[in-house]
Order: structure tokens, then sequence, then C-alpha cells
């Protein structure tokens, strides 16, 4: 939307306004100004000059030599346009001047850019030097016009040698607002609209008051009547039953004429952004944003039958609109049409076959109120939004009608004398709707909004808003509270028909007109009086944290990626998108889904990192989802989808991994990442749960495979792999990332994801305090053989039948594991170190002895040997 | 013999071998003897122009027809052999995983935080320093608790202002945290004060700054006085703890149908007032959605955006960095 202060200026004071003022006002009291724009035109620059003699080129066809006068001097110019005649006054631009430029070009040694202002210079064409030229309306800036040279058409010659200022007036300040802020104001889509609220502001009246045509009044009612002209009009208006339009006005007029309009009326359009083209067509544009109502004006003549009737269309019914395109219509889409054919898509484009032309000499003005979400379908539906589709979709007010009619008319007998109305209105409205009235108390506004301000200050507010209020009997209420301190008087509010349609309809509403009107910025702020509370603390919240401060002081760095999965990956990667959540408008055909593990898409930024660096470690804290948790519960607190919260790390890096340089035993070959990372994630459990931490590889344990965990997936390495389970709780999953999968990784990456709400499930729980240790532990070491490919699990659950009937063992560690002679061929040496110890005493050599006898007669019992 | 015996022949001898090839290097030989310059198969095509014109053209047609199915028996045979190469060379690559060794990753220089984490840690901790509870919500939404409980029906011209992403079941991506506000006003009794940080979707187009998802935190506080001027007391105090100053701000009026009166909180910087967050009375029809008597119980909420307040406070100039995991990026903040 596009605002005039000047157009403003018809309806409101505003001459003392500053432009920063203004733009002030409109964004802290009515809507945000995006920009303001100073109409810095080139007008001033121009001068008026009159055509005393032409003579054609001598070379060139189509240029002419003009000879002017400015009043005081002669001179002559090139000048190529058709429309010169002799003795017509035109705008001359000289050397020095500034106009805008139609295209980009080099002008001088500057770059001009379409639309911008360009200096004049002299210019030889076809070796005659032109000390400037006369301009077009587009050089001017006063419309998109350079069909030919911009005439004004003088009634006497005084104006000539003055600035063409002298005739456009002054340079406009132009605002802009971004139609979304104006949503839910149907009533501001005009210069009418801002100049009520401008006019409530300032505390200023309105010159002249386009309401009092608004028919929800009798007056206005009466003033509909007063439209009328000689004969009968040759069409009468009616609205389909069950059709979406709520009113449909319109007016016959007969001896019109096609011709330009007047100057101001075409500056003032092409200032706000609209085309111009000719009286007719411009009239309706025009008063749709003089006063808000869009309506639009038919060629009588082109309109057969003897009315025109509001009804859906037929499902692909043909109509080709003024912008040329044909289109098929469906069932749901409103049209105007006669007996015969749909004449415009209601709401939003008249059609072609009736549009005004040259020799249009009789219109049918049109002015009706159509369903807002009826027109919003069709704009959709059509991929076509207008003017009057954006002011019918805010739904507009069914008393606007008579607005349109009445300016409409009042503009054209006054440009065009001669015209005449046919008959009187047409008028179809079959339901006129009640007016909105609201209850409420001075007191409520106030407490909302926590001012001072009295009765009357609101009142006034309110009414300087059109709003009109009707005071209940105070002494009633008195009576009932009479031991209240605060007199609490209750009013009705009676809501103006322009801001009745959805805006206002509640006390709430009324707050805010108050409030924005007041001034937000007078409020004060006031610290609330409240119960002192503590907030409460969510546990998964603070594992969240606690895991992420942990990871970063490791040296791994967080990352935040999309929610949408690569579908053709993931599948790659071994995940089943069976209960994936899908989307019906992706992005992209292959971010169909919501990721269902955080792990694909961790593994493609490992990738994309390994482009820079070689050693990568990251983690994110992040939800993956899936549909199967739609339970039957009421709509209300339906849940859509289940979202897990999952921590996904992942550890890469190009080391050999038999040089690991850590920790880890050197005997122990490979596997360096997958064991450092798995370290870590030991450390990160340790200190958020209780209980044991198991790692079993997959093909060993399947633990409730629906889980997400403990199923072997394409994208792990089947030799270095495993779950995370805890006490029976499969809470995650560690994997090296498998070569198979054919990413561009480091030689080794490593990714680890972790349940977080199994975590919380598990809860936290406080070490308690063990006595220290008064007598030192002894230790034994033993050396088992056990076959390569069995775990080491299985030994320590094997030892665990004992030892874990000891009250002296306190751990156990491995030392070593060797391959190798003289161990045979697969099978592996396991070197465990056993501690054990007392509170009461230091133990005795032979205690120690007889807990070793007892593990090795547990050995020799079973399918492993031991090492001598 | 008969040529197509010959021919059946070689057939047969090729596709045994290619079979029976051992290993990659192997199949690699035994390509070079059939397929090779000199390879028997290539010999037989070559040896086509001594064959008499009547019998060379269905000669040819049979032999073309062997060299194209030996060698599709080659490249699944390569397949297979590639595939049991990787496998053995994992089950080779064998760790025990059940080990309890005691390591840690090597990592070079210090770990991070996430930039949004940061700022959203640091909102929380002034949040709870008020009073305020943080809270949840799903991020797969129902229309009802993202648009319909919030006062937006289906056929409100709101909804164009924010392009929705749809499931297929007919759910949606949430579009504001202010969907929130509708969990809790179901979960929690009054009075209470709440915020919720969280991942919102846009079905928008991305550049620089524009991103379909992003980040936004939403407060809301019901209790039985709520005015305009404690929106602005808790809204200055926030302002003050981030910036460590007062902070000059404006209110104005903003569209929003879940509050009435709603408000754009714009902050004076630079010399240009910027747009920070919007807020307002939360509209008493959201709080009878939620069960709540808006006669007994009034309330404001918020909406802060996090991805914004981020990009500004660490001068970032392309939104899409924020979720794109470039450790270029993400190590800056360490």
């Amino acid at each position: 939307m596009r605002i005039s202060k000047s157009w403003l200026s018809d309806y409101v004071d505003l001459d003392d306004i500053s432009p920063e003022r203004f733009e002030d006002l409109i964004t802290t009291k009515v809507a945000e100004v995006d920009d303001i724009e100073l109409c810095a035109l080139p007008t001033a620059d121009a001068i008026l000059v009159k055509v005393l003699e032409l003579r054609p080129h001598a070379q060139k066809t189509g240029l002419q030599i003009v000879k002017v006068s400015d009043g005081k001097n002669q001179f002559e110019l090139a000048c190529g346009a058709t429309n010169i005649k002799l003795g017509v006054v035109a705008a001359y631009l000289a050397p020095g001047s500034r106009y805008v430029a139609l295209q980009s070009a080099e002008a001088g040694e500057e770059a001009v850019s379409a639309g911008t202002l360009a200096p004049v210079t002299a210019r030889e064409i076809s070796g005659f030097i032109s000390p400037g030229f006369l301009a077009s309306e587009a050089e001017l800036g006063l419309t998109s016009d350079h069909s030919g040279l911009f005439l004004p058409e003088l009634t006497n010659d005084t104006l000539i040698g003055q600035s063409l200022s002298e005739i456009v007036g002054p340079p406009d300040i132009i605002i802009v607002i971004d139609n979304k802020s104006l949503t839910h104001r149907p009533d501001l889509w005009s210069h009418f609209g801002f100049a009520r609220e401008l006019s409530a502001i300032l505390k200023r009246p309105l010159k002249i008051d386009q309401d009092r045509f608004a028919d929800c009044s009798v007056a206005g009612k009466e003033r509909l009547q007063e439209l009328r002209g000689e004969a009968r009009s040759n069409f009468s208006v009616r609205i389909d039953p069950l059709t979406p339009c709520a009113r449909f006005t319109a007016l016959e007029i007969g001896n019109v004429r096609t011709v330009a309009s007047p100057l101001w009326m075409r500056f003032r359009l092409a200032a706000v952004g609209a085309g111009v083209r000719n009286l007719l067509v411009d009239l309706s544009n025009y008063v749709m944003c003089d006063i808000g109502q869009p309506n639009h004006a038919y060629d009588a003549d082109k309109l057969s039958g003897d009315y025109l009737v509001a009804r859906f269309a037929s499902s692909g019914e043909a109509f080709t609109g003024l912008d040329g395109i044909p289109r098929e219509l469906a069932s749901e889409d409103l049209v105007i049409a006669t007996k015969q054919t749909a004449v415009a898509l209601a709401g939003v484009i008249g059609g072609q076959a009736s549009a005004i032309q040259e020799s249009t000499s009789r219109v049918l003005l049109e002015s009706a109120t159509f369903d807002p979400v009826a027109i919003r379908h069709t704009t959709k539906r059509h991929s076509l939004r207008t003017d009057a589709s954006n002011r019918f979709e805010k739904s507009q007010s069914p008393y606007s009608p008579p607005l349109a009619l009445h300016r409409f008319w009042q503009l054209l007998s006054e440009l065009q004398p001669q015209a005449r109305i046919v008959g009187e209105v047409s008028n179809s409205f079959p339901a006129p709707p009640a007016a909105v009235s609201i209850p409420f108390s001075y007191q409520l506004i106030r407490d909302r909004l926590g001012v001072e301000l009295g009765d009357l200050g609101i009142k006034e507010i309110l009414e300087g808003l059109r709003f009109t209020i009707e005071e209940n009997n105070i002494e009633e209420n008195n009576i009932e509270e009479n031991n209240s301190e605060e007199e609490d008087n209750q009013a009705i509010c009676h809501v103006p028909y322009h801001r009745a349609t959805r805006d206002v309809s509640i006390a709430a509403d009324l707050v805010e007109e108050v409030g924005r009107i007041y001034g937000y910025d007078e409020i004060a702020q006031q610290a609330p009086l409240i119960v002192s509370e503590p907030a409460r603390r969510d546990s998964l919240r603070q594992v969240e944290d606690q895991l992420r401060e942990a990871l970063r002081a490791t040296g791994f760095s967080e990352c935040y990626l999309y929610s949408f999965q690569d579908t053709e990956f993931a599948t790659r990667a071994g995940f089943s998108l069976e209960s994936a959540v899908r989307l019906q408008n992706p992005i992209d055909a292959n971010l169909g889904c919501l990721r269902v593990s955080l792990i694909p898409g961790l593994l493609q930024c490992v990738e994309r990192n390994f482009r820079y660096t070689d050693r990568i470690a990251l983690f994110e804290l992040g939800r993956a989802y899936s549909s199967d948790g739609s339970a039957s519960a009421a709509v209300q607190k339906r849940i859509a989808a289940q979202e897990r919260r999952l921590l996904t790390i992942a550890w890469a890096s190009q080391d050999d991994e038999t040089q690991t340089g850590s920790l880890l035993q050197p005997e122990l070959k490979s596997g360096a990442a997958f064991y450092s990372l798995l370290g870590l994630v030991r450390d990160l459990l340790r200190q958020q749960v209780p209980g044991k931490l198991n790692v079993l590889p997959a093909t060993i344990k399947l633990n409730n495979p629906s889980h997400g965990f403990g199923v072997l997936r394409n994208w792990m390495h089947p030799h270095r792999q495993a779950c995370l389970d805890i006490e029976g709780v499969v809470i995650g999953v560690i994997a090296e990332v498998s070569p198979a999968l054919g990413l561009e990784l480091p030689q080794r990456s490593v990714v680890c994801e972790i349940d977080l709400d199994a975590i919380r499930r598990l809860g936290s729980k406080d070490p308690l305090f063990q006595p220290l240790p008064r007598f030192p532990d002894s230790f034994f070491e033993m050396s088992i053989i056990m076959p390569n490919a069995e775990p080491y699990q299985n030994l320590a659950e094997l030892l665990a039948l004992d030892l874990q009937t000891l009250p002296v063992f306190r751990r156990s560690e491995v030392l070593a594991v060797y391959e190798g002679a003289p161990i045979p061929a697969g099978k592996k040496s396991v070197s465990v170190k056993f501690v054990l110890g007392s509170d009461e005493r230091t133990l005795a050599s032979d205690e120690l002895k007889s807990v070793e006898n007892m593990l090795i007669a547990r050995i020799v019992g079973s399918s492993y040997e031991l090492r001598r | 013999m008969s040529e197509a015996q010959d021919l059946t022949q070689l057939r047969n001898s090729s596709l045994a071998a290619v079979s029976a090839a051992a290993n990659l290097a192997a199949l690699e030989e035994l390509r070079i003897q059939l397929l090779g310059k000199k390879g028997s198969i290539t010999l037989a095509l070559k040896t086509l122009k001594d064959i008499p014109a009547e019998n060379r053209k269905s000669v040819g047609a049979e032999l073309n027809q062997l060299k194209n199915s030996v060698e599709a028996a080659f490249a699944s045979r390569e397949k297979v052999l590639s595939l049991s190469q990787l496998g053995e060379r994992l089950a080779r690559e064998a760790i025990d995983v059940t080990l309890p060794v005691d390591s840690r990753p090597l990592t070079r220089g210090a770990g991070s935080l996430h930039p949004l984490t940061r700022v959203q840690q640091e909102l929380e901790l002034i949040f709870r320093g008020l009073g305020f509870t943080v809270v949840d919500g799903p991020e797969v939404e129902t229309d009802y608790c993202n648009f319909e409980a919030l006062n937006v029906p289906a056929t409100h011209p709101a909804r164009d202002m924010q392009d929705t992403f749809w499931t297929s079941g007919g759910d949606l991506l949430r579009t504001h945290t202010s969907s929130i506000q509708v969990r809790a006003l179901q979960s929690m009794k009054p009075p209470l004060r709440i915020v919720a940080p969280g991942r919102v979707y846009r079905y928008e187009r991305m550049d620089a700054s524009h991103e379909h998802t992003f980040y936004q935190m939403e407060g809301m506080m019901i209790d039985k006085k709520v005015t305009v001027g404690h929106v602005i007391y808790f809204m200055r105090t926030l302002l003050r703890e981030i910036f460590g100053f007062e902070a000059k701000i404006r209110l104005r009026p903003g569209y929003f149908p879940f509050v009435e009166p709603g408000f754009e909180l714009d902050i004076w910087f630079k010399n240009r007032w910027l747009e920070l967050l919007p807020c307002g009375l939360i509209h008493p029809r959201v709080l009878e959605f939620g069960g709540i008597d808006p006669n007994e119980w009034q309330g404001f909420a918020f909406g802060l955006g996090l991805s914004r307040l981020v990009m500004s406070r660490f001068k970032i100039d392309d939104i899409r960095h924020l979720q794109g995991g470039d450790l270029r990026f993400l190590t800056q903040f360490s």
C-alpha cells in the first residue's frame, strides 16, 4: 500500500506535520511504515515552453527541429515525438537539470539505472546540437507514459516560462506499508481510511466525511436513493441464492466519453503505483484508492440482457479477464454474469469482452461485497491477486458499496458535466448485518493497559475513531456496587460499520484502540505483584546441558542440523523410513520426510567437513520423529508424532589406528577410534545414570528392535559396532562407519547415538560415600586364552559368577590382549588384573591364593584355558 | 564340428570360468583371456568375415549375444567378489567391542557450543531468575495447537502469513513456538510463567536472511491481573539483562491473532528502530481454548526470534551458517 500525504490532505489538515512525524505517527499508532519516499521529481527543473515553429530535420526522418519560447527567449530543440503540434505547451528540460532515466545507460561518467534521476546534457543528434529536450510524463516521473511528450493543456499563457511544479504542486510524500501489516484492518486500504485514523490521532476534524454515504444509517439510505436520473435503468442486479456475495449494487451512467484523465488524477494514481489508462478506468481505480471500496465499470453496451447476476461459475466455464489470459473456472469461483456469459471473476478481475473502450458511451458501475474466504480461494486457485481481491480478502463492510457509487458519480459529473445517471441504483442486499455493540467497563480498559485514564479520556479516544458510546445508567451501578472505591462504569460501545466486519468485536479490541491512540509510549513499566515461586526445572534440559558442556570440554563442537531427511541416503544407510513423518510439500523431493535418526545427517556433515579438516569431533542434540506416536487422545491434546530426543556424536580422524598415542594398550592393534569414543561415552553416561553399562554387538543381542537401536544397519561396520545397554535397557548405539557406505570420510569415523529420554527415565542418583580403605588392596594377575572371535564380555560374565559372591572382590582390569606365537592361531590371550581388599584387614596371601584357585577352577571347567 | 556347437561350447566354458573365478585378480586375468585384444571371444568375432555370407548374419548375432552374456556374467561376478572381499576385509578388522578399554578421542583444540545454545541458555537463565519455568513442546504439531486454539481458524488470512509444512497425515511442522502456549495451558494451572525455546519451520525459500528452519523463544505469563505495563516491565528487564544497559525501546501496534492488544517491540540501535519481538496481552479466546476463564485470568505472551538475536549478537551475515554444520563456523564459538 502506498499512501500519498497530499491525497490525505484532501481529508485532514497535515500541512504542519513533518515527514518524520508523519511516519512516526503512522508507525506507532496505526501500522508499521516500511518506507517513506519523498517524491523528488524533476518537475521543479522543467520549464513550460510554447511551440512556435516545426520543421523536419534535414537528414533524419521522424526527427523535427522545434522552435520554442519560454516567454523571454526563443531557441531550437530536436524532437522525435509524434504528438507535438504547433502552439502546444510542453515541458522543457535544460542541460544541468535532471530527468528520470528510462533505461540503464552511461550518463557522462556515471552509470545511471532505469528509474533513477540522471542529468540532462546537450546532445548532438545527426548534426544538430539540441540544448536539452522536451520531456514525456515518464521522464518527468509523473507516470510511466512514454508514448509521447507531456503536453499540459493550459488555458492561458501566463505560466509560460514558469516551473512545471506550478501546475503539478510541490513534491509529495509517499508512505509505503506492507500489505501484511494491514491484514486485520479492511478499513485501512484507502486514503480516507488513513485520514480517519489521523483525524482521531491529531484530534482534527475530517474535511470531507465519506462515511455519510454508508447506508447503515437512515441518512445514508436516503443519500443512496438520491443517486437517480431520468428514465429507467436497463439493468437490474441479483445474487443467486447461497452465493457468497453479501451485497451487489450497480449504477448505470450514460452520455460519458472515454478521454484521458485530468493531470492531477493521473499524477496521484502514478504516485500510489496504479496504472493510468483512461478516465473511466482511472476513476474506478481512483475511487478504490480514495475510499477503499473496489468497483468495476463495464461498457454497458457490451452487456447483453437486462440483468447482472452474482453466481458460482460452472465447472470449466471459460473466462478471459482484463489481463487477456483465458482461464477455466472452477465451480467454487464466483462470477458476475449476464444471462449469457460471465463478465467478471467476481472481486478479482473484470472481463475483457465488456471492458471500457474508446467507443464507450454508457457504463454500468458495479460496487459489491464478496465473501473474503471465497475470494481468497479463487485468488489462490488462479494465482491471481489484484488490488480488489486484496481488499475483499480482508472483509470489506457490506455498507461500503454506496461510497464508491457516490464518489465515482461525484468525480465523473464534475469532469464530464454532460454525463447522466440512468434510472436508480440497483441494489441487492439480502441480509444486512446487525450493528456490532460491545458492552465494556472503563475500568477494564484501565486495568488492561495499566494506565490512569479517566472515563472521559477513554470516551474521547473511542469517539475520535468513530465509535459511539452509550452510557449505562450510572445510578443503578452505584446501587449495586456502592461499596467499591473506584467507580466501575459500564457502557456499550457501538462499532462503526467499517470496523465491524471482524476487526473489533470484543472488549479486548477496545483496549487496543484506546491503547494505541493514547500511545503505548505513555504507559509506564510496572513490576507485577506475583506469588514468588521458584521456576521448576526440567530434568531432560539439565541432562542435555550437562552433556553438551562435557562434550565441549572434551573438544567436541556442537552443531544444529536440519530435521529434513535425505531419504535416498538414509535408506542407503540402512534406516527404514516406513514410520517416518512424511511431508506433503517438502522443500525438495528428496527431503520428503523428517529424520528418523540424527546419524545420516551427521555422517553427511562429517563428509562435508572432511573437505577442510581431517580431525572431526562433532555432536548434535536433536530430535528424531516417527509417525507411530499418535495415540487416540482427544483432538485438543493429541500428539501428532513421536519425537525422540537424541544425542549423536561423531569422531573421525585420519590417524593410523595402530599409532594411538593414547591410553590404549599398545597391544591392541586396531580400533583406536572406536575405543576412544566409547571411552568418552562411558564417562558421559557414568555422570548421568547409575547402573553398569554393557556394550554388546548387535549380532549377539537383539534388543527391542522397534527402539531403533540394536539393529545392524548398513552404515555400521559389522565387526565394530555395539549397542549400549544399561541394566537391560538399550539406550544407544555406537559403531564405526562402514566403508561400504561409500562416503568420503576420514580413515576411521565412529558415530554414537544415545536416547536421552531413556537416560532421563533411568534417572540420576547421588553418589553414596564409601569409607576410605584403611588397608591396602592386594591383587593378582591371570592370562586366559580364549577364541579370537569371542568377546571378552563372555569371560567377564563367567568369572563374575564367582567374583560376585566374594565380599573382598573390588574390581578387575584388562591389562593386555595378545595374539600370535606362542598363542595358537584363532585364539587370543587376555591378561586380567584382579583387585581384592577388605575394610578390616590386609588380605593374607593364602586368601588371595584361594580366590585365584577358585577362578582357575572355573576356567579349567570352561571352554577357555589358562595361560601358564 | 559345426559353428553352432563351437559357439555353445565357448559360451558354456566362458560362463563356467567366470563363475569359478576365486578373486578379483583371477577375474581380471580371465577377462583378458576372453575379452582382451587377443581374447578367444574377440578372436571369434574377428573371424566372422571368413564365414560364408549366408551364415554370417546369424552367426554374428549369436556371437554378439554370447559376448553380452559373458560381459554381464563378469559384472555380476565382480560385484560378488568385491563384496566378499570387502566382507573379508571387514572381518579381518573385527575388534572385541566388549573390552573395557580406557581411552579418549585425541581432539585438537577447544570444543564449542552452538551460538544458538549459548544465547538460549543465557535467556533461560534470565527467565528462570524471573520465575519462568522452561518448557518444551512437539515440533510436529496439530492444526489445533498451531492455529485453531491460537484464534487462527481455517479461513483466517493470517494463515497466509506463515507458509506451512504439512505432513501427509494432515498435521504440520509448527510455524511458531506459540503452539507451546496451547500445550502449556492444557497441562499447567494458572498462575503460571513459562518460556519455551524451540525449532520452528516455515515453508520458505532459503537465502542469506531466510530459512525454513529457525529458532524462537515463546514466553507467557498468566495471572489475576496482567497489564500492558507489566509487558513493558518484563521486556525492559530482559533487554537490560541481555545488553547490560537500559535499551531505548518502543511498542507499536502489531497484529497477531492470538494477542489483543498486540505489539511489536522495537529497539533503538545504531540510530534506527529495529524490530525485535512481537508481544501482547493474550487474546481472551486463546485463554478460553485453554480452558481458562478470561474474566478471572489474564496474561501476556511474547515471541523472541532466537536466530535473529544470535545473528545480530555475533554479527553473522548469513542465517544458513546456523544449520550448516561447518566446523570452520562452529569452532569460532569455542
